[in-house]
């Protein structure tokens, strides 16, 4: 492993841990609080930031956790002290439990809670780990606008009281819709690059494709519109690596060398669009 | 060749609102800049710092909580590099990360003893 290879993990596991710690974090804290579980992100990743500068921890994702967690415990032992929250037993279990937590699970529970069908962005912020300038490149609208939304999608995923369960495929229905779009438009961010200055940013893409794979791996999630999706974004990536050149700027695809596509990702696609040609609902 | 010890100053650890995002891509220049100093040869040692601790001063050995200074002049930590002269270990000092979020780095020669 080369040291760009390793600089480059290291971003994006943060971007990743952020999404499961929002997860692992509601689920003690209450949905009502994900403000103070994004507080404690935050203080967690700058302590992160200022602890593995000069040095990285063996298993940097468990570290980030156990700081997030112990975090997150004082803040409960504190309101518990004053009386101002009624904490139960189990819920400090939960924050004693080894890392991870069955990390599919809990990240499904947020994509699905995220996609209320009025907040669609929400899923880049707390699941991708994006900031709320780098959402609102996204969705072409104003920062502040943004964070208007957001404020507001935090409201209504509060008045929920929970995060919603996904466990059946009945559970999953209403909501799929949104988040496949929301998936959609992240791997669209990262496709045209509308991020950054870089025309493509492939690690987005390749995070839209991951969650992806979950959905399809999840009994209650696993259909053939979601199959489709994943096929569509497993083929446009593989031919990613050939849509750039030397100057970084971006080919025409008759003008690819398909030989730089990525077999492995159209065998990937090829698979999926074959899964998602079953059942007798017609996607666009 | 000599010791100069590099002391560093605020920086992204005492800015707020950054995204995960953010903090990952500072956090790979860091990696990508201390692992140039360790194959170029020069890196010795370093430490970062939390932001508590304790402060003892006066002839009365007065100990207080914190540091408290203003957050740009936090120490947040430090390093140790070996080079031929403070021009070189200056010089290798302005590709660290920490300007990014107008934080500072003090180049000081190491006073050695004799012999040590």
């Amino acid at each position: 492993v080369d040291d760009g290879e390793i600089h480059g993990a290291l971003a994006i596991l943060l971007r990743r841990q952020a999404g499961r710690l929002v997860s692992a974090l509601t689920r003690v804290l209450g949905v009502q609080r994900i403000d103070l579980a994004e507080d404690i992100i935050q203080e967690s990743l700058l302590a992160a930031l200022q602890a593995w500068k000069l040095g990285l921890p063996r298993d940097p994702e468990a570290w980030l956790f156990a700081v997030a967690r112990n975090r997150a415990r004082d803040v409960l032992r504190r309101e518990r002290v004053r009386g101002e929250a009624e904490i139960v037993g189990d819920e400090l279990e939960t924050l004693e439990a080894p890392y991870p937590v069955d990390e599919h699970t809990d990240l499904l529970r947020l994509m699905f809670s995220c996609c209320h069908p009025a907040l669609s962005q929400d899923v880049l912020r707390l699941v991708c780990g994006f900031g709320p300038r780098e959402v609102a490149h996204t969705f072409l609208v104003e920062a502040s606008a943004m964070e208007k939304r957001l404020v507001r999608a935090k409201r209504v995923l509060a008045d929920d009281g929970r995060l919603v369960e996904v466990s059946t495929p009945a559970q999953a229905r209403e909501r799929l819709p949104a988040v496949l779009s929301a998936i959609y438009l992240m791997f669209d961010a990262g496709y045209h690059g509308s991020l950054s200055p870089q025309p493509i940013r492939a690690e987005i893409c390749g995070d839209a494709i991951r969650l992806g794979r979950i959905l399809v791996d999840a009994r209650a999630t696993s259909r053939p519109d979601v199959h489709a999706l994943l096929a569509l974004m497993c083929l446009h990536a593989a031919r990613m690596p050939a849509r750039v050149d030397a100057d970084g700027s971006l080919v025409p695809l008759e003008r690819q060398d398909r030989s730089r596509w990525d077999a492995e990702l159209v065998g990937c696609g090829m698979q999926h669009l074959s899964a998602s040609a079953s059942g007798s609902v017609l996607t666009a | 060749m000599a010791k100069f010890m590099y002391v560093f100053r605020g920086g992204a650890f005492v800015q707020q609102g950054l995204s995960p995002a953010e903090v990952g891509a500072h956090l790979q220049k860091w990696t990508a800049w201390v692992g140039e100093l360790a194959k170029a040869g020069v890196h010795e040692s370093g430490y970062a710092v939390q932001g508590a601790g304790k402060t003892i001063r006066g002839t009365r050995k007065t100990v207080t909580d914190g540091p408290y200074a203003e957050s740009k002049d936090m120490v947040t930590g430090n390093l140790v590099v070996l080079t031929s002269s403070i021009e070189e270990a200056t010089r290798l000092a302005t590709g660290c990360p920490i300007f990014e979020f107008d934080g500072s780095v003090e180049v000081r020669p190491i006073l050695e003893r004799e012999g040590m």
